[in-house]
């Protein structure tokens, strides 16, 4: 992590400004009664002049299009709120890099969707790292690079399209594929001449076209 | 049963007392409990009434919300005025067996009961008009100087300040358990007081142990977020005195000089 060894204690607190730590439970990570508030807490920990902790507050807020919201108490949203609320706190610090530990596991779908949109907002327009751990195969294919970690160590890495052209390695790993490309990989074992590592529909109504064509 | 409790809740609207520096409410709220036990006189009593009257008036919180928060209390309160009334020696009114009601304990008791009432309406007047937050950022600004005897101010009021935060989840929590709780045949209802206390074991002991694990993962996430106690802490909202206050603050001077110095009249004419 930026040259610096993450398992010395004195790099500790260096490092935890220049990553950002998301966590799974949306409500015990939140630590102010009040949305604002609680977005400002890091920049406050980090002796920032007030000024500037409410331009933070407030660019953050907006980046993660919760800015409407600001005064409400962080019990009347819902979870996927509270996360992007979550998520502009560590913003507000102004991070490297955003550190996701399974964001979206206690979310319901709209929910999931709305934070990963959110997520991948924020990796274009701030530049901000993002690393994300997830179990939903759906949230993987946006990445830029992917790896399949077992018991502490890597055992894949690739990009998505590559990690998921080898469905047997990732079914021996116990891990789905998304749905899309499990199905592409069922048609080519039937013998269909479907390309590996479909990751979206559009991709697979592409392929199935194209080889609706070739028959013809 | 907690939603019918309407002290220590915040009444919105938009006055100027609610928009007074926490500190000034903090310690006026002090000063007026003084107040309350050094007037002994029915003039003191008269400047009070009318120093409470002006402020609920300034507060634009509706008298009945007020009053509704008494109800929470008014068990106290006859207590109160029950002992005082039967247990203060002197000149006998009324006797019954051993029971008597004398003239100083009937006198005495009113002026309690007047006091106390005032005390609950002028604290909770505090919180109608104090949000939590500012109350214990109020609170940690006030209590500074107690930071050199080794007192953990900003640690305290951050406790409480979390403390506040979680009360609501903590409450649908405990809904939650109960309900699951329930559902596997748990019966909170019927029994004597024995039961019903033996059957909140199955109840506290998960919410014990979410509890836990709430408080551990809100340690990681704080401390994720850099925090490192009070120490180079800067503030989001720093509490600044407008002039506001300093009016405010002239006012409670005036009007604990006004008591005392109606206390050492009535001495003098006594």
């Amino acid at each position: 992590m930026n040259g610096l060894n993450t398992s010395e204690e004195k790099n500790l607190w260096d490092i935890r400004q220049s990553a950002g730590m998301v966590f799974q439970n949306p409500d015990n990570q939140i630590i102010a009664t009040v949305v604002e508030e609680d977005v400002g807490f890091g920049p406050e920990n980090l002796g920032i002049p007030t000024e500037e902790i409410w331009q933070r507050v407030e660019k953050s807020l907006e980046a993660v299009g919760m800015l409407e919201f600001r005064h409400l108490s962080p019990n009347k949203l819902s979870g996927g709120q509270k996360q992007r609320v979550a998520i502009a706190g560590i913003m507000a610090m102004k991070p490297e890099c955003i550190v996701l530990d399974e964001p979206t596991a206690m979310l319901d779908p709209n929910g999931r969707k709305e934070v990963i949109a959110t997520v991948r907002e924020l990796n274009k327009t701030e530049n901000v790292t993002v690393l994300l751990i997830t179990h939903h195969m759906d949230e993987v294919i946006f990445a830029d690079r992917v790896f399949v970690m077992e018991h502490g160590h890597v055992v894949m890495e690739g990009t998505p399209r590559e990690i998921f052209s080898r469905v047997e390695d990732i079914k021996r790993y116990r891990m789905d594929v998304p749905q899309v490309t499990e199905l592409a990989y069922e048609l080519s074992k039937e013998g269909y001449d479907i390309p590996a590592g479909l990751l979206t529909v559009e991709e697979l109504v592409a392929a199935i076209d194209t080889l609706k064509k070739s028959q013809k | 049963m907690i939603r019918d409790i309407t002290i220590g809740q915040y009444y919105p609207t938009n006055s100027i007392l609610h928009r007074l520096d926490p500190r000034v409410k903090l310690i006026g709220t002090f000063m007026f409990i003084i107040s309350l036990f050094l007037f002994q006189s029915l003039f003191g009593y008269i400047v009070v009434t009318i120093f409470l009257v002006s402020v609920i008036k300034l507060s634009k919180v509706p008298f009945g919300f007020i009053v509704k928060g008494l109800k929470a209390v008014i068990i106290l309160l006859l207590f109160t005025v029950f002992f005082n009334m039967f247990f203060t020696p002197g000149e006998t009114l009324w006797q019954f067996g051993v029971i008597k009601i004398t003239k100083e304990g009937l006198i005495n008791s009113g002026f309690m009961a007047i006091r106390l009432t005032f005390l609950i309406i002028g604290s909770s007047l505090m919180t109608f008009t104090t949000t939590p937050n500012q109350l214990t950022d109020g609170l940690e600004k006030v209590l500074k100087p107690l930071n050199h005897i080794k007192v953990p101010v900003h640690e305290i009021s951050m406790m409480m300040s979390i403390a506040l935060r979680f009360i609501p989840i903590l409450l649908e929590e405990t809904d939650k358990i109960m309900k699951a709780q329930m559902a596997r045949g748990a019966d909170f209802e019927s029994g004597g007081l024995l039961k019903r206390a033996k059957s909140l074991i199955p109840l506290l002991v998960p919410l014990f142990v979410s509890a836990f694990r709430r408080a551990n993962d809100l340690a990681m996430a704080m401390e994720a977020r850099c925090y490192r106690g009070g120490d180079g802490r800067t503030k989001m909202k720093p509490l600044r005195y407008h002039s506001r206050d300093y009016v405010a603050y002239l006012s409670l001077l005036l009007y604990l000089g006004a008591i005392i110095a109606l206390n050492i009249m009535i001495k003098k004419i006594v």
